[in-house]
């Protein structure tokens, strides 16, 4: 009884993400921890683009294999940037401003 | 105070033209309550960001930068400085987010930082602490997408989690509010609570 309650109830706190569909995100850190749990919340809910903004190749590889569980990976593009690097953030950020939308940014 | 906020403060100011071309667009700035143990920094030299105040605090000060940031762009909008209008009626809206205590690799930056206590400290946390994915993205995603933000206009203000005897008052009562938002003690304080539609 208190499962299905759970289940209910967290299934109410997941509806809470919506305007989701076709937008397009850009997410720092999200190869790992609360970056990852944004991009895969996300994920779940068809956007159009994620452009997911982290450094280390192997835990983005990591991130796009777990990400799998929760959607279309194809719409998650890793954008390989240090950001203890001004000029590579400066680089990433103006290929990232050629967009034409731009929903929301967390950093 | 590079990645915490320098990069992100520039990434943020070189997309801002996007974020305001796309109507009702979000900045989600993530901070934190532990930028509340720290208030003696004047953020006007590299002398200043480039002195050793000890893990904790450098850490409590990137947290203060990026809600501090936040106000800046704010009030800069309403005056029209940022070159454009209305961003209290389409966005972008700029909030900033407290994710709670969630199980991050900062734990391990803590233990790298102090050590044995930051070992013990750590290992009596852990079970207070929420999964990155299930709780701790909550109010960042709250912040990112839910409408309520532009319904109630929820421009410049800072989300934080529920409490856990709040969650447990809701459970009870069956009420669906997602978070409480208050503004920083930087600024007037009142309370929203921001009903999570169906």
């Amino acid at each position: 009884m208190c499962q299905i309650f759970l289940t209910w109830f967290i299934k109410q706190q997941q509806r809470a993400v919506n305007l989701v569909n076709s937008q397009v995100f850009v997410v720092t850190g999200g190869s790992a921890g609360i970056g990852f749990g944004i991009v895969a919340h996300l994920l779940q809910h068809a956007p159009e683009k994620i452009y997911l903004v982290s450094n280390k190749e192997e835990h983005a590889m990591e991130a796009q294999e777990e990400l799998k569980k929760y959607g279309d990976v194809s719409k998650v593009e890793w954008k390989q940037c240090n950001l203890e690097d001004l000029n590579m953030t400066d680089k990433v950020a103006k290929e990232l401003s050629k967009l034409d939308r731009l929903d929301t940014v967390s950093a | 105070m590079q990645v915490n906020h320098i990069a992100q403060f520039h990434l943020a100011m070189i997309l801002l033209p996007i974020l305001q071309k796309t109507p009702n667009s979000r900045l989600v700035l993530q901070s934190s309550e532990l930028h509340r143990p720290i208030s003696d920094v004047k953020f006007n030299s590299l002398a200043e960001l480039n002195t050793d105040i000890g893990p904790t605090k450098l850490y409590n000060r990137t947290k203060l930068a990026q809600i501090l940031f936040m106000q800046a762009l704010v009030r800069r909008a309403e005056r029209g400085e940022l070159g454009f209008k209305g961003a209290s009626e389409t966005g972008p809206w700029i909030l900033s987010v407290h994710p709670g205590g969630v199980l991050t690799d900062q734990q391990g930056q803590a233990i790298e930082a102090y050590g044995t206590t930051a070992k013990l400290g750590v290992a009596a946390m852990k079970p207070l602490l929420k999964d990155p994915v299930d709780g701790g993205c909550r109010p960042a995603l709250f912040a990112a997408t839910h409408e309520d933000v532009v319904k109630d206009k929820l421009q410049g203000k800072y989300v934080r989690p529920m409490s856990f005897m709040w969650t447990l008052y809701q459970k009870l009562t069956l009420h669906l509010t997602m978070c409480r938002l208050c503004l920083t003690e930087k600024s007037k304080r009142y309370r929203v609570t921001a009903k999570m539609s169906r």
